[in-house]
């Protein structure tokens, strides 16, 4: 089956203002896929065209094979879709809440429905205008999981909400989500990198990379050099090699194209007084903010 | 159960406070109508007031509930939960439908039955007429509001758009006005106005619901405002005419002819601008039918002198008033007023020139009624007017009630003679009451019963002139006119 989401030369402007600037990535079919990227790099301008909730301007977005712009009613019976800035039905409550969204998805389990609510400890009793935020988010996933979706999408679920209803969240969404695929957008690096397989990095409305996140994981190496003496900063600087900074007798950089043997072998062609080379893996929020802060440079 | 039926059951539960304050404005509105619509004093115009108000009131609510209806399910934004949820955007617009149906125009359509038993009158006499106000209401107070509503994200833009829109409607009415342009506007302007509205938020809602394009919607709204009111101030004077002309027709209207005397006259005693000579030209509307009167409404007169210079009046209002007009066996003369540019008047004074003239007329049976304290008499339309005698002698109560329509649209005193045969001739005091040729529909109210009530003051009884619409036609004619030295 060909990917659930295909993104190609997407562009969106805001007036003046471009938002996205061709954008082009494919989500595999069962991919917990993350779309992650500082503010206004474009991430919810991305999932809202996906969602046909805003129109590109040029390209196109392809959810479940339906051009992003034909999608309509019935199709979202296919389709979860949570955001952290969507308005809610709050006079209903949790449990109005399903029971009226139950019949438009010929798909709902109800049996899911109650295991969601009792998983969330949601009160069923209680309006959604009363619930905490994080409460809200697990009812809105509650209410996107329970008809079993083939794609899942969530816009920076996370935003606001504490460790404890972070954890439940993606517990919920992690047990219930298998044989579905999973986009969301998020800058919560430390638990996207805990279940994503696969990345994005959106920057100023481009896509960095994307790739499987242990393939992402296996070529940045924060790389640290010793030397005897302060060497001297070479002038022809690999572009692969980022945000180089040298104090004393240590240079230190990001590698983004991470190769053991090779690597080693450039840096020692590059810096032959070189003591000792380590090469630590990062954490996804290291690269993050390495590849952000490179991003700035090139632009400044 | 459809998903119409769903999304209008869950919009009972949601606004089910609001119904039922709705549902009592409008029992209030039935019951105060009702109350105020009894014949009696001038003093139970308190009653007509307080019934009034609740009218306003009842339109604020509806207002209020439609757009809290449709911004439950908000079409402007980006954040609304239901757009990413497998709604048909048909069946929630049905939905919303529905609800307005059910919770505005029945209940308002059982009040407007009880207001006309209240009154005497036949309800589903007139269920025609009935369903056609319920339509007018729809236009005029419903649509709008659902295409207000569609592109505004909540009450308070809504409100506020109201107040803009009111605003801007002001300051071009006071505008208008200034440059001295009539800003009244006949029925039909009205209509053609309403008409344009209507099919604009219609298309507005339509469009929002199916492709939610909000700026769009506005832009295609204030067109339609700007188109509305284009018509409703812009549409030629004659247009009305020439439909009223092609819906009444009569055949024994064919012989009606318009003359226009040879020579016509200057009126000195109305000389105030010193721009213009005003001249009056004594027409003559011959071979009516038995017992018919003309109106002339409005008329068109050219004028070429033999050097070639051309001058035209455009479509203007007839000047029945003056002189009174006066009906002479099968004819009828008025003379009309026309106001020429002096410059202009001193090119063709003292000659002869070729006029040509058009003119719409409406032609109508008039009946003269005799009326004294405790007697009635049925108006045209279903209605009737009753005197009663008022504590004084010489005051006379009038209560008049119709249904659908106003009793009357203009009422004017002055004399007329009734014949009381060896008695002799008895000069009464005249109450004229016009009932106009106005639209061919029922007057737009929410309710479908129309009173008027006054106090009249009378030396010898009140004369009802009944004026019954005929027909209305054109009439073009031409004649050589001597026109008289300037002055």
């Amino acid at each position: 089956m060909s990917d659930p989401i295909r993104i190609t030369g997407l562009t969106k402007k805001f007036r003046r203002t471009s938002v996205l600037n061709g954008i082009t990535l494919a989500v595999p079919k069962d991919a917990v896929f993350a779309l992650i990227g500082p503010n206004g790099a474009g991430k919810t301008t991305t999932i809202k065209i996906l969602m046909n909730i805003f129109r590109p301007n040029a390209g196109s977005a392809e959810i479940l094979g339906i051009d992003s712009r034909r999608l309509a009613g019935s199709d979202f019976t296919r389709i979860g879709y949570v955001s952290e800035n969507q308005d809610m039905p709050e006079w209903m409550t949790v449990d109005y809440f399903l029971r009226y969204l139950r019949p438009f998805y010929p798909g709902w389990d109800g049996e899911l429905a109650a295991q969601l609510v009792r998983q969330f400890k949601l009160p069923g009793d209680r309006k959604l205008k009363n619930l905490s935020r994080g409460m809200r988010m697990k009812a809105a996933l509650a209410s996107s999981l329970a008809y079993r979706p083939e794609v899942v999408v969530l816009d920076e679920p996370f935003t606001g909400l504490d460790p404890l209803a972070r954890d439940e969240f993606i517990g919920g969404l992690l047990e219930r989500s298998q044989n579905t695929t999973v986009f969301i957008s998020s800058h919560d690096l430390a638990d996207i990198e805990t279940f994503a397989s696969h990345i994005a990095y959106l920057e100023d409305g481009r896509i960095q990379f994307s790739e499987e996140l242990s393939s992402l994981s296996d070529r940045f190496r924060e790389i640290e050099i010793t030397f005897d003496a302060s060497p001297p900063l070479p002038g022809d600087w690999p572009v692969s090699w980022l945000q180089p900074e040298s104090s004393a007798a240590v240079i230190r950089f990001t590698e983004s194209r991470y190769d053991g043997e090779r690597t080693t072998a450039e840096i020692r062609r590059r810096f032959p007084g070189v003591r000792d080379i380590s090469a630590t893996p990062m954490s996804l929020r290291s690269i993050f903010v390495v590849v952000a802060k490179s991003a700035e440079t090139v632009a400044a | 159960m459809t998903q119409t039926l769903r999304i209008f059951r869950k919009d009972v539960r949601r606004f089910r406070y609001e119904l039922c304050a709705v549902g009592a404005l409008t029992g209030a509105f039935a019951w105060s109508h009702a109350a105020a619509d009894m014949p009696g004093p001038p003093e139970l115009s308190r009653a007509v007031m307080l019934a009034d108000l609740t009218a306003a009131f009842l339109a604020v609510a509806w207002w209020f509930l439609v757009s809290q209806l449709i911004h439950e399910e908000s079409l402007a934004g980006n954040r609304q939960f239901w757009i990413t949820r497998p709604y048909s955007w048909r069946h929630l617009l049905a939905g919303k439908l529905l609800f307005i149906v059910v919770f505005v125009n029945l209940p308002l359509f059982a009040a407007q039955i009880a207001i006309l038993a209240a009154a005497g009158y036949q309800p589903f006499a007139g269920l025609p007429r009935l369903l056609w106000m319920q339509l007018a209401v729809t236009m005029v107070l419903i649509a709008p509001a659902i295409a207000l509503a569609t592109v505004t994200r909540n009450l308070a833009q809504f409100v506020m758009s109201i107040l803009c829109a009111v605003l801007a409607a002001y300051v071009a009415a006071a505008a208008l006005l200034g440059s001295g342009i009539d800003i009244s506007g006949p029925w039909l302007n009205r209509a053609v106005a309403v008409l344009i509205a209507c099919a604009g938020a219609v298309l507005i809602f339509r469009w929002q619901y199916s492709r939610r394009l909000t700026d769009a919607s506005i832009i295609a709204g204030l067109c339609t405002l700007l188109l509305a009111g284009a018509f409703y101030i812009g549409l030629p004077m004659q247009a009305q005419y020439a439909l009223r002309s092609s819906i009444w027709r009569s055949q024994e209207t064919g012989a009606v002819s318009v003359l226009i005397a040879p020579s016509a006259e200057i009126d000195r005693s109305n000389q105030q601008n010193p721009l213009n000579i005003v001249l009056l030209l004594p027409i003559t509307i011959g071979r009516l039918p038995g017992g018919e009167a003309a109106r002339p409404e409005i008329i068109r007169v050219s004028f070429e002198n033999p050097a070639g210079l051309h001058w035209s009046s455009g479509w203007r209002p007839a000047s029945r008033w003056y002189p009174v007009s006066t009906v002479d066996g099968p004819k009828m003369r008025y003379q009309q007023v026309l106001a020429l540019p002096r410059d202009l008047y001193r090119r063709i004074g003292d000659q002869t020139v070729t006029l040509h003239g058009s003119m719409y007329l409406s032609l109508e049976k008039q009946r003269v009624v005799s009326l004294f304290p405790g007697s009635a008499t049925r108006i045209p339309g279903g209605g009737f007017c009753e005197v009663t005698d008022a504590d004084n002698e010489k005051m006379y109560d009038v209560f008049c009630s119709a249904p659908f329509r106003r009793p009357y649209n203009s009422s004017s005193g002055g004399g007329v003679d009734i014949d009381r045969g060896a008695a002799g001739i008895e000069r009464h005091n005249r109450l004229q009451l016009l009932s106009l040729w106005e639209s061919p529909w029922p007057d737009f109210a929410l309710s479908p019963v129309f009173i008027e009530r006054f106090r009249y003051e009378s030396e010898s009884g009140i004369a009802f002139v009944k004026e019954d619409p005929r027909a209305c036609i054109r009439r073009d004619f031409a004649a050589h006119v001597h026109m008289p030295a300037a002055p």
